[in-house]
């Protein structure tokens, strides 16, 4: 049975897509068969995956706007991506004069379903129609976030976001739980934040956390993820538990 | 003023929608048109055909969005 897992926060730069593609490559290290989709027009996981966004003819855009078959835009690489670039950025007004603009993913990813164990979404930054869309279409969602004060807000306003989803369009979505990522142990605020986090809104936080490095970057650079690129570094190995921990939160 | 759905309610089509309404897709204008189920009566009028599993769209009637006798799917509103 698959499992659709949105990886979601509206707050910019707290590793969505690095934590989206390194579990993607772990959970693909162990045999699962994976799909990555990008729902960010500015195509981070596309281009951390090794495609150059500006080079696409076809993407996730053409596949919600002009209904395009889903496998006609799928790539192979280290997992098997659904690609996106700047031309997404129009998806939003187009999609917000449709009815059912909320389940356009949902009803696109049916067909390639069965191919997957795992289909991971990486959502925007923000919480608009795209975001909405990697919601409705996902069992679950996983919340990135960094040990900073701001995240209690960002949590706080994508739980009440959650909670509208549900009640339009997904009752059933659940959240796996959250996921602290370029966290340094040694400042008291950090290790403060995330003892706090997870209990002020009763949501799980994902054992380990992800510490700051940059080897991460050198692995966007390289268009590969960390677990690949740097297979013995505490990243990968860090990431390669989360996915053990995601894989056990079966629902 | 509009009295549709405001703020951040206005992202869901589902604030749009009224009871008893459901959305029809269409096969042929890929437009998709909320209808009450009144209304959807009165496009299957006089005939209609339905091929449950068979087909995705699966009923055959007139689409309200570009009025040809087609194939369309019906998604009753959640």
């Amino acid at each position: 049975m698959v499992r659709i897992i949105a990886f979601a926060n509206q707050k910019g730069g707290v590793a969505k897509t690095t934590t989206t593609v390194s579990i993607a490559a772990a959970l693909g290290e162990r045999g699962r068969r994976v799909l990555a989709i990008d729902l960010d027009p500015q195509g981070a996981l596309t281009y951390s995956l090794g495609v150059d966004p500006d080079a696409l003819d076809e993407t996730i855009n053409d596949v919600l706007i002009r209904r395009l078959p889903m496998q006609k835009v799928i790539q192979t690489r280290e997992v098997d991506l659904v690609p996106a670039n700047i031309d997404l950025a129009g998806a939003e007004a187009v999609l917000l004069a449709k009815t059912g603009r909320e389940y356009a993913l949902e009803r696109a990813l049916r067909e390639v379903l069965p191919m997957y164990d795992y289909v991971l979404i990486d959502c925007p930054p923000s919480l608009g129609i795209l975001t909405i869309n990697g919601l409705t279409a996902a069992q679950e969602v996983v919340i990135p976030l960094l040990a900073e004060a701001l995240s209690h807000r960002a949590v706080g306003q994508l739980i009440e976001t959650l909670g509208d989803i549900r009640h339009f369009t997904n009752p059933d979505l659940e959240v796996i739980g959250l996921v602290a990522t370029m966290y340094d142990g040694r400042t008291r605020h950090a290790r403060g934040v995330l003892a706090d986090i997870g209990s002020r809104y009763g949501v799980p936080m994902l054992e380990p956390p992800v510490r700051k490095s940059i080897r991460f970057a050198e692995a966007t650079q390289a268009g590969r993820s960390i677990v690949s690129f740097a297979p013995s570094h505490p990243g990968a190995e860090a990431y390669r538990e989360l996915a053990t921990v995601i894989e056990k939160a079966s629902p | 003023m509009s009295d549709g759905p405001i703020g951040k309610h206005a992202l869901y089509s589902a604030t749009e929608r009224k009871p008893m309404t459901c959305t029809v897709e269409c096969s042929s204008c890929r437009e998709e048109t909320s209808v009450s189920l009144v209304e959807l009566a009165a496009l299957m009028f006089p005939v209609h055909f339905h091929l449950p599993v068979v087909k995705y769209h699966h009923s055959w009637f007139r689409c309200p969005a570009c009025g040809r006798r087609t194939w369309l799917r019906i998604h009753l509103d959640r």
